[in-house]
């Protein structure tokens, strides 16, 4: 007891790490008592020992620990090695945070300075190829959109975006999208990915979960940063649409209308003429319109941010201010973003702590309706199906109002729907919390705090008379909507958590109540009845349609709770409750309960591992949980009453019926989760490697299942399905070189998973029932098979004709010389029962891989990552090797069959008017997706700036974003994946979508004194 | 927080549970009910008429699918059990008897003014009778739903027999006729006048004549008559021959038809035709004339020229020769593919003919020879020449032919009255060489079975306690 011992012996220094940064709120006290010290603001201490002879334990997070003997020296400055083992890294988890040596949960944390310098508007494009069990795909290359993120495969059948992930970002789970979140106001990802490290989101965390901490400064922490990029955005030449040029289309076009005359004479009317237009095709050598050109652009995009960290032993400030432009590389669309936050904490005593985070944004987006089907008005799949001897431009320059060719559908010029139709999205949101921490004896605190997300959303679009469609050439009558989609969540929020430790046992208690409440008014209008186009917006309009107003809530009351417990940091234990009571769930199923339990042991602490020097950490683990996922409509188990108008006699009369049929059990999805891991490390942390097997059975699926029509409905939403999936996930990072001058790390994943369908509920063995669904469930498959007929050639002569299978429907029989598939079910002739199993779009395994170098001032960092073995569905092929002569084609439809003779390359059949059976799905269209793509290459500079009274350091970089990509697919994008978040029912779906694009860009990053 | 933070009802739409409380919800029901009709309606022509010697389609160069192929095939009898046209009268019959269960269920019970519980009870009677007759006429015995479905558990039935099912539109027609009013206050809504023609209708397809014959007499005291100049039967709404009509109303408000757009050629521009620019390739094409219907018309017959257009100017501006359905075109419209036009279901000529023709197959040929000439008159046509049993059948149902043309009406006309396989074998013969576009497999498939159409295979793979109709 140094209070008994006189000769107290004064030690002072600073602590700093090995790069000579000061460190603050170093723990520095004296070995083998209580006695002890933070540093302050300067990274200085001065500490009262026992005697010259004593020894400082120096402890801090992230720093490997460092026993320091005194020595007798009144004067020791301290230099604190980075832990490689990161094992006393602090993670964020679910309601808390937890030093990852304790974890014994399948949780990957990502720190957003490593990801940083990639040229993108969203987190989610950073952290591709960074996390094991995470598939990120960029669905479309939309600015500011098309992110779809899948962890260990989730999945629903139950619609749009449902298996996202939840995301949660400082404690709140968002509502609205994480898109608007500038990536620079994060400090780290945390991804939780098994049933026991989610389980305390309960009802909401089937897919996964993604914890979000954004910046907050440290006592003592005073900077001014300044990070800019610009870059251009170009769209790579690969996996451009190979449709016939001018010249190849008019001598097809000739040879469609050669056949269709043919076809009339023998029938005995009389000749078809061939137009004016394609009786000369070399006329058009060097000349005619590439429309997938004509809609691309080089787009600059551009992003500044500035951020301020103060900090003081009472009070801490971030302030973030971002601004962001990106103009996307298909002419006329756009995003912005404008962001800015300020987190403060306000210590008032050792007791309580407050704080305040305020977060506004406002998002600008510019896109019409690019992606997608000729049908669905997708402007890319129009533009390159159209005729390319129609010009763009008249002679005088102005845009011509259609592109219409002899035998072609009615088309607008699809350069000017892309340029003059509007449709235009902003979207203003405020992300904000307060909270308040009371302690109220040692080792227990109170936590409440107050949360809301609130959005506010309008759009409006505009089509003038100029523009058009499929079918709907210009002057058309023009058409404008507006909606306004408002809405917000609030979320209280109140724990009680108490840490306690005596001898070697370590205590750590949480119990808690949230609610959480969403609103949302959502009011649409369109109109049309426009006198001229001079006034592109509703307003104009004359005339309007029924415009819709609707009110949605839902809201969530729960009780968690949480014990952790381990013994000497060896034996861990972990066991959690979560109890749900949702408005989205029926009266008889109106309350959940999510339970999970996880176990590790940290094998490297026990005595006899420390012969095993190459061990430095090994950690066995092992979890099992229960969780949810909640997203079905609101009110889905209450028959409802719906609108049903008539009009008498001329006269609109009000009609009301009932809308769905009741469903008293209907109930969230739920999830049963097994996770068995394994962390060590090898040669004191220079190899990391980290592995984990799931198995994971998600049973009452929810799904609008199929009910007879006879009932008067169509469907209920019921739960119904029950699918299993395996995985197992591995990664390995190792530091390579670790010299002063030259340090090379790499690190290394790759997962597998495996789904299989066990059950599809009391209708039948598979889902959907549409006769011409792309994808199919079916029992004891892996999820989203291609289902459809099998493509085997084409019919090269009569003989063959004669000796094979036929279709016979009246819409187009079969004869030679049109595509042939296979009898699959052998009764001799081609209809709907012999489609079958043609595809499988899930990955055999997805894998990235990320290299850092660093030598002196320089920085380089090489980003891939990629997927084996997925089928893809190229769907654009219905459009652009249809031969009916109606759409432009791509160019091997030149070596179709054309005669007995000249039967061609026998996959391309020959023209008829009506090829109804090759626009089936089959699996013509399905090919290898697998892909690598080189996701982001960064060179880095850090000027040496040991100086300057004003700049702390400067770092110039030159960033390439999805610089190549290594694919045998010949679609623009192997990572397309049916619509933006799309449920399992359309996965591995190409319908041409947004390219993505190419970007080289310089940035900067300053930091300020 | 209390239990109700977590029990929430929608606040922009009604629950059922506070729904059906006063006679202005049952009425709105009721106007529900009827809402089924636009969707059957909207493409009966196709199983009503094409399958018939009345219509054909237009050659349609480059455009397949199921929109397409699946009208395609009804016309040429090679349609199988996936068939969207045959689904959706299926599931539209279905909803308006849903609909009306729900309200058949509970307005005894309610405490709602006796008139206007007696006359919602008949409209809503009515319209079920309506649906299952179209059903079992199209497809045979259906399931037999006569209970609000409120679970997942019910939604699914056996069939019941064809006779089960006419039992219950006997039944329910039967007491609609004695609720219903001989005129409503509001036009358009069904009558004791509707009630009685679809009883008849009953009645004659069942070949229960004595009890037709009393039906249909019923319906000729009810004040209907003849609008004099036929084509002004379709120009204008609920006229004194109607009296039973599908209502549509032009217009942004959702109750649009599209009859003059499906029906007119499938060219680039109708321009010319219907007022609005627009290409109708994927819209129009339908329900064209053969020339076996157009040789059917006498000569003088005024239903002639009101029925079929026999030219047409393009969206170049050119006058093209060929024929289309124009009974129901009544342009220029405002909108691409928007129309008010109504569809009659029963009108009085029909009556007339019906009757006619139940009287001549008991022997009365002498009482229905007036009754078909009020009809032959109204055309510009001299009275029949047609005297005996034979003879006279024979004239009745080439009158009805003509007279109802194109209103779903000849398909199963050919049906009940046992001629639909002998006179569609000759005819497929024949319209193949006058249509080569037409499948040289069309019309090679004309059997017993092919008398009533599949049930949609998606109810055969849902409901494993339905049996497919033999031959499909």
């Amino acid at each position: 007891n140094h209070n008994l011992n006189p000769i107290a012996f004064e030690v002072s220094g600073t602590v700093t790490s090995e790069t000579g940064e000061v460190l603050v709120g170093v723990t520095v006290s004296e070995k083998g008592t209580p006695n002890g010290v933070s540093t302050d603001v300067n990274g200085k201490f001065k500490l009262n020992v026992r005697d010259g002879n004593a020894t400082l334990l120096v402890r801090y997070i992230g720093f490997q620990t460092k026993e320091v003997a005194v020595n007798n020296s009144a004067v020791i400055n301290i230099k604190l090695a980075n832990d490689e083992r990161k094992l006393n890294e602090v993670v964020v988890v679910a309601y808390g945070s937890q030093k990852r040596g304790d974890i014994t949960g399948a949780v990957t944390s990502i720190k957003a300075d490593d990801v940083k310098d990639a040229p993108v508007t969203q987190f989610t494009q950073m952290i591709q190829g960074k996390t094991p069990g995470v598939q990120v795909n960029q669905t479309t290359g939309i600015p500011g959109q098309g992110m779809s993120i899948r962890i260990r495969g989730a999945v629903t059948f139950s619609g749009s975006g449902s298996s996202q992930p939840l995301y949660v970002v400082d404690g709140v789970p968002l509502v609205s999208d994480i898109n608007n979140i500038n990536p620079d106001e994060i400090e780290t990802f945390t991804i939780l990915k098994d049933a026991s490290s989610t389980a305390l989101y309960g009802s909401r965390a089937a897919n996964g979960v993604i914890i979000i901490t954004t910046k907050h400064a440290k006592a003592g922490q005073n900077s001014l940063t300044f990070n800019a990029f610009y870059g251009v955005q170009t769209v790579p030449q690969k996996g451009r649409p190979d449709v016939m040029n001018a010249v190849e289309f008019a001598q097809y076009e000739q040879d469609v209308f050669k056949e269709q005359d043919r076809i009339n004479r023998a029938n005995g009317g009389t000749g078809v003429a061939i137009p004016v237009e394609y009786q000369n095709p070399s006329q058009y050598a060097g000349k005619g319109t590439d429309w997938y050109n004509v809609l691309l652009r080089n787009a600059p995009i551009q992003s500044y941010n500035l951020a301020l960290n103060s900090g003081t032993e009472k009070s801490t400030t971030t302030a973030t201010i971002g601004v962001l432009n990106q103009d996307g590389v298909l002419v006329a669309s756009n995003y912005k973003r404008y962001s800015a936050r300020v987190n403060s904490e306000y210590k008032f005593n050792s007791k309580i702590t407050v704080g305040l985070n305020v977060a506004p944004t406002y998002e600008k987006l510019a896109n019409t309706n690019t992606d997608g089907n000729i049908f669905g008005g997708g402007i890319i799949q129009n533009a390159i199906t159209s005729s390319p001897i129609s010009p763009v431009r008249n002679p005088d320059g102005s845009l011509t109002l259609t592109s219409q060719s002899p035998g072609l559908f009615g088309n607008p010029n699809w350069y000017r729907v892309a340029t003059e139709n509007k449709n235009n999205t902003q979207k203003g949101r405020l992300l904000s919390n307060g909270y308040a921490n009371i302690q109220i004896i040692k080792d227990l605190n109170f936590r409440t705090s107050l949360n809301i997300d609130y959005v506010n959303e309008q759009n409006q679009t505009w089509s003038p008379s100029t523009s058009g469609g499929l079918f709907a050439p210009p002057p058309n009558q023009a058409s404008a909507s507006a909606y306004s989609n408002i809405y917000y969540s609030w979320l209280a929020e109140n724990t009680l958590n108490y840490k306690h430790s005596f001898g070697d046992h370590n205590f750590d208690v949480l119990v808690g109540y949230t609610a959480q409440k969403y609103h949302q008014d959502f009011n649409s209008q369109s109109g049309f009845g426009f006198p001229n186009d001079n006034i592109p917006s509703l307003a104009a309009a004359t005339q309007f349609n029924t415009p819709t107003t609707s009110i949605q809530e839902w809201s969530l009351a729960s009780f968690v709770s949480r014990l952790n417990y381990n013994y000497k940091n060896r034996y861990l234990v972990s066991a959690s409750f979560r109890r749900d009571g949702s408005s989205r769930f029926a009266p008889n199923t109106k309350y959940g309960n999510f339970p999970a339990v996880s176990v590790g042991w940290n094998v490297s602490q026990e005595q006899f591992m420390q012969n095993i020097p190459a061990i430095s950490d090994l950690k066995l683990r092992a979890g099992y949980g229960v969780n949810g996922n909640f997203n079905i409509q609101n009110y889905g188990f209450i028959p409802n009453t719906q609108t049903t108008n008539y009009s008498f006699n001329g006269v609109l009369t009000p009609g009301t019926s009932i809308a769905n049929i009741g469903n008293n059990n209907l109930s969230w999805e739920k999830s049963k989760q097994l996770d068995i891991g394994a962390d060590f490390s090898l040669f004191k942390g220079r190899i990391s490697v980290s592995y984990d097997y799931f198995h994971k059975t998600t049973s009452s699926l929810l799904y609008q299942i199929n009910v007879p029509r006879e009932s008067g409905f169509s469907s209920i939403a019921d739960n119904v399905a029950k699918l299993q999936f395996k995985g197992h996930e591995f990664s390995i990072t190792s530091q390579n070189l670790v010299g002063p001058a030259l340090r090379w790390s790499t690190n290394f994943n790759i997962s597998f998973v495996r789904s299989k369908i066990l059950d599809l509920g009391p209708y039948g063995t598979s889902l959907p029932r549409d006769p011409n669904g792309a994808n199919i469930e079916m029992i004891g498959q892996p999820l989203g098979m291609f289902y459809g007929y099998k493509f085997i050639g084409v019919y090269k002569n009569q003989a063959d004709f004669d000796a094979s299978a036929k279709y016979t429907g009246s819409d187009s029989p079969s004869q030679v010389g049109t595509v042939k598939y296979a009898d699959t079910n052998g009764d001799g002739i081609i209809d709907a029962r012999d489609k079958t199993i043609i595809g499988n779009p899930n990955p055999d395994f997805t894998y990235g891989m990320t290299n850092n170098l660093t030598y002196k001032n320089f920085d380089f960092g090489v980003t891939v990552s990629g997927a084996y073995g997925g089928d893809l569905q190229n769907r654009t092929l219905e459009y652009t090797q249809n031969l009916d002569g109606v759409f432009n084609v791509t160019k091997d439809v030149a070596n179709r069959w054309k005669s007995e003779a000249d039967p061609g390359d026998g996959v391309h059949p020959r023209i008829v008017v009506g090829t109804a059976l090759a626009r089936n799905t089959n699996s013509r269209w399905v090919s290898d997706g697998s892909f690598l793509t080189v996701k982001n290459v960064t060179l880095g500079y850090s000027i040496p700036m040991k100086n300057n009274n004003y700049i702390k350091s400067i770092r110039v970089y030159t960033s390439g974003q999805q610089l190549i990509v290594f694919t045998k697919y010949k679609g623009a994008n192997p990572e397309v994946s049916g619509v933006e978040g799309s449920s399992v029912v359309n996965i591995g779906i190409d319908n041409t979508s947004y390219p993505v694009p190419r970007t080289i860009s310089f940035g900067v990053n300053v930091n300020l004194k | 927080c209390k239990k109700s933070f977590i029990e929430l009802v929608p606040k922009t739409t009604v629950t059922e549970a506070t729904f059906f409380r006063t006679a202005d919800d049952y009425t709105q029901a009721v106007v529900g009910s009827y809402v089924p009709l636009r969707s059957i309606t909207n493409d009966a022509y196709v199983m009503g008429e094409m399958r018939s010697d009345n219509a054909t389609y237009f050659a349609s160069p480059g455009l397949q699918g199921g929109q397409f192929s699946d009208k395609w095939n009804i016309s040429g009898f090679l349609d199988i059990a996936i068939n969207m046209n045959g689904t959706n009268k299926y599931a539209s019959c279905y909803v308006g008897i849903a609909r009306t269960n729900a309200i058949l269920d509970r307005i005894d019970a309610s405490t709602i003014d006796a008139a206007v519980k007696a006359n919602l009870k008949g409209q809503a009677q009515f319209l079920r009778a309506y649906y299952y007759f179209e059903l079992v006429q199209y497809f045979g015995g259906v399931p037999l739903h006569l209970k609000e479905v409120s679970s997942v558990a019910e939604t699914a039935l056996p069939r019941s027999s064809a006779d089960d099912v006419y039992k219950q539109i006997i039944a329910d027609a039967t007491s609609a006729a004695s609720l219903l009013p001989a005129k409503q206050t509001t036009l358009g809504m069904v009558t004791q006048g509707s009630a009685k023609t679809l009883l008849g209708y009953v009645y004659m397809t069942l070949k229960r004549y004595p009890e037709a014959e009393t039906a249909l007499t019923d319906v000729t005291k009810l004040g209907y008559s003849l609008v004099p100049n036929y084509a002004n039967i379709f120009a204008s709404r609920n006229t004194a021959e109607s009296i039973f009509e599908v209502q549509y109303l032009e217009g942004p408000q959702g109750q649009q038809g599209n009859f003059a757009f499906q029906f007119a050629p499938n060219i680039s521009n109708v321009k010319n035709i219907l007022g609005p620019s627009g290409d109708n390739k994927t819209t129009g094409g339908w329900n064209k004339p053969t020339p076996n219907l157009i040789a059917a018309y006498e000569t003088g017959d005024t239903r002639k020229n009101a029925s079929i257009g026999f030219s047409y100017i393009d969206g170049d501006g050119n006058t093209v020769t060929d024929t289309y359905c124009k009974k129901y075109t009544h342009g220029p419209y405002a909108n691409f593919n928007n129309t008010g036009d109504d569809w009659i279901i029963y009108r009085y000529a029909d009556v007339l003919l019906l009757l006619a023709e139940c009287l001549n197959e008991q022997g009365k040929a002498g009482q229905a020879i007036p009754y078909l000439n009020q009809v032959r008159s109204r055309a510009g046509l001299a009275a029949t020449i047609a005297a005996n049993q034979a003879d006279l059948r024979v004239a009745i149902a080439k009158e009805r032919r003509v007279e109802l043309a194109f209103e779903n009406h000849r398909w199963l006309d050919l049906v009940r009255t046992g001629q639909a396989i002998s006179v569609m074998t000759a005819f497929g013969a024949t319209i193949k060489t006058q249509q080569p576009y037409l499948p040289a497999n069309a019309y090679t498939n004309i059997t017993q079975n092919r008398l009533i159409f599949p049930l949609p295979q998606s109810e055969l793979d849902i409901n494993k306690q339905l049996t497919q109709n033999p031959g499909y």
